[in-house]
């Protein structure tokens, strides 16, 4: 498969007042097409930073960032979903899922055609008159997917995008995503402090951890389509809680 | 039954109170005429203030006299003139500086010396430089309305843009809209509206004070018209002027409000 993102050897350090924090250390992550990849650890570890890094938001101090996607008209390579939306509350969810195609140069019929696409992906076509204060938290971060989902990104970032939902929404919303990664074809890196939630959704975990944070390890999850729960997912679980248990261990030998 | 609106915004119904069946806006009604009643009541029995204060029956006449001189029109059109000018310039010089010195650190750094210094000098103390530049003309008047108008909308369009959520930001540059002008038309002007609104609104009314203020020293207007009327102790002219100044105000509020629910529709 072909790799289409990769960190090499990132490292971040930030200013923190007059102190320099190294956030992350010696990350290596690597992205296929097509697969949908989790990332797990506490919060604080550092899996936004790493996300910024990804995105080019910030620049790593150390290492290399390579993506190697071709530039296409009318669309952006990579897209982020936001922790709690971050819907702008003066557009109504029409224009909110606009936001990333001004700019792309296209014409307005290919751009209403653009958001109607996306909404339809996230079953929100009803609600598009509507203004974010009118959504419920569910709806605002489908609209927040669709946002991303317009500017038909090869890779789909998402940070943490269910975090705040209640439980029920929360694996209505996991399923509804599933929906659209095999109906698009989509990259996923997805973010997420959850464990049970990152083996049901994703083909590979990576764990974060640590000050500063460094890549744990990998593991594969079971063939598709996935269970919420059986003896496998519990054992996986398990096994990922051992290697952050690990790590914090290493942080308190470190201190 | 009558429906209420608690303060979180969420709306029940109760049984209906001797208060809901008058509504407040009677009630307000109502709070005028007693208020007029007493002023009138009391300026008769106390004969010797007749001269300090007019009773209330006394302003209609006065003001349809006022109106038929032609003197009320043409002192309304000169101060609005002076209010229309001085606040469309303050409040846009105000506005665009504000909004500047939050969108850049830079700015807002090299501006702030200067800010502390000018900012507490009222707009009337710029009053004898007003009159050396532009004479007793309506620009000084309109200049001194300016610059109390210009500080209140700095500072309102100032604070607006830098509480806005830093987050935002960062979804602007995620969806390609760094640039500094993405930055300041996709999120800080549209975040900062309600704000600047607000401080635009603030000014609107303190205009309405330094116009009187700013043609006591003798360009002609309401203010200038309430001086000589009051050197003539003409006192109820003062009051025809006072309501007139008021009712200036209403306008524009109203208009303004008006405007603002087509701006922020967003937050209603
Ligand atoms: N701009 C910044 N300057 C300094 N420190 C930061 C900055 N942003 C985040 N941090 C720190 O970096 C660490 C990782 O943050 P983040 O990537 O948001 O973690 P996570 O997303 O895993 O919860 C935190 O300890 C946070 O305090
Ligand atoms: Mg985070």
């Amino acid at each position: 498969m072909a790799i289409i993102a990769e960190l090499l050897g990132v490292g971040l350090a930030l200013a923190s007042g007059a102190q320099r924090v190294q956030i992350l250390d010696k990350c290596d992550v690597r992205l296929e097409r097509g697969e949908f990849v989790a990332l797990v650890g506490p919060s604080g570890a550092g899996k936004s930073s790493l996300l910024r890094v990804l995105m080019g938001l910030v620049k790593p101090s150390e290492g290399e960032v390579r993506i190697d996607l071709p530039r296409e008209r009318g669309r952006r390579n990579i897209a982020l979903v936001f922790q709690d939306a971050k819907l702008l509350p003066w557009r109504r969810v029409e224009s909110n899922v606009a936001l990333g195609l001004e700019g792309l140069g296209l014409t307005s019929l290919e751009r209403r055609s653009r958001i109607a696409a996306a909404l339809d992906l996230v079953n929100l076509t009803a609600q598009i008159d509507r203004w974010p204060h009118q959504l419920s938290g569910g709806q605002r971060q489908r609209v927040g997917l669709a946002r991303a989902l317009a500017v038909e990104p090869e890779l789909l970032l998402m940070d943490e995008p269910f975090g705040a939902l209640d439980a029920i929404t929360r694996s209505s919303l996991q399923d509804e995503l599933l929906t659209v990664w095999r109906r698009t074809n989509k990259t996923i890196l997805f973010v997420t402090h959850d464990i049970d939630e990152a083996i049901y959704l994703a083909d590979r975990i990576i764990v974060l951890s640590g000050t500063p944070a460094r890549i744990r390890g990998a593991f594969q999850t079971a063939k598709r389509p996935h269970v919420r729960s059986n003896q496998d997912t519990f054992r996986l679980a398990e096994e990922i809680r051992a290697k952050l248990g690990e790590s914090s261990q290493l942080i308190e030998f470190e201190i | 039954m009558t429906m209420v609106k608690d303060f979180t915004g969420a709306t029940f119904w109760r049984r209906s109170t001797l208060f809901d069946v008058l509504q407040p806006r009677s009630l307000a009604v109502l709070g005028v005429f007693i208020f007029i009643g007493g002023w009138e009541c009391a300026a008769r029995l106390n004969s010797s203030a007749a001269a300090l204060i007019p009773t209330p029956s006394q302003i209609p006449a006065a003001w349809a006299g006022e109106i038929r001189g032609g003197f009320w029109i043409a002192a309304v059109e000169s101060s609005l003139s002076h209010y229309i000018l001085g606040v469309a310039i303050g409040s846009f010089l105000g506005v665009a500086a504000g909004v500047i010195a939050g969108v850049s650190a830079w700015c807002d750094a090299i501006l702030s010396g200067v800010v502390r210094v000018l900012r507490p000098i009222p707009g009337l103390a710029w009053t004898p430089f007003a009159i050396l530049w532009f004479g007793l003309t309506s620009t000084a008047a309109a200049f001194i309305i300016a610059i109390a108008v210009f500080w209140i909308n700095f500072f309102a369009a100032l604070s607006a843009v830098q509480a806005i959520d830093r987050d935002l930001m960062e979804v602007a540059r995620a969806f390609g809209h760094g640039g500094f002008v993405g930055r300041l038309t996709k999120i800080a002007l549209p975040a900062a509206t309600p704000g600047i609104l607000a401080g635009f609104r603030t000014g609107l009314g303190q205009a309405w004070m330094s116009v009187v203020a700013a043609e006591l020293f003798g360009v002609p207007g309401i203010g200038a018209r309430m001086m000589q009327a009051a050197s003539l102790l003409a006192t109820d002219l003062v009051v025809v002027y006072m309501l007139t100044m008021a009712l200036l105000y209403s306008v524009t509020d109203i208009a303004f409000l008006a405007a603002r629910r087509r701006l922020i529709a967003w937050q209603l």
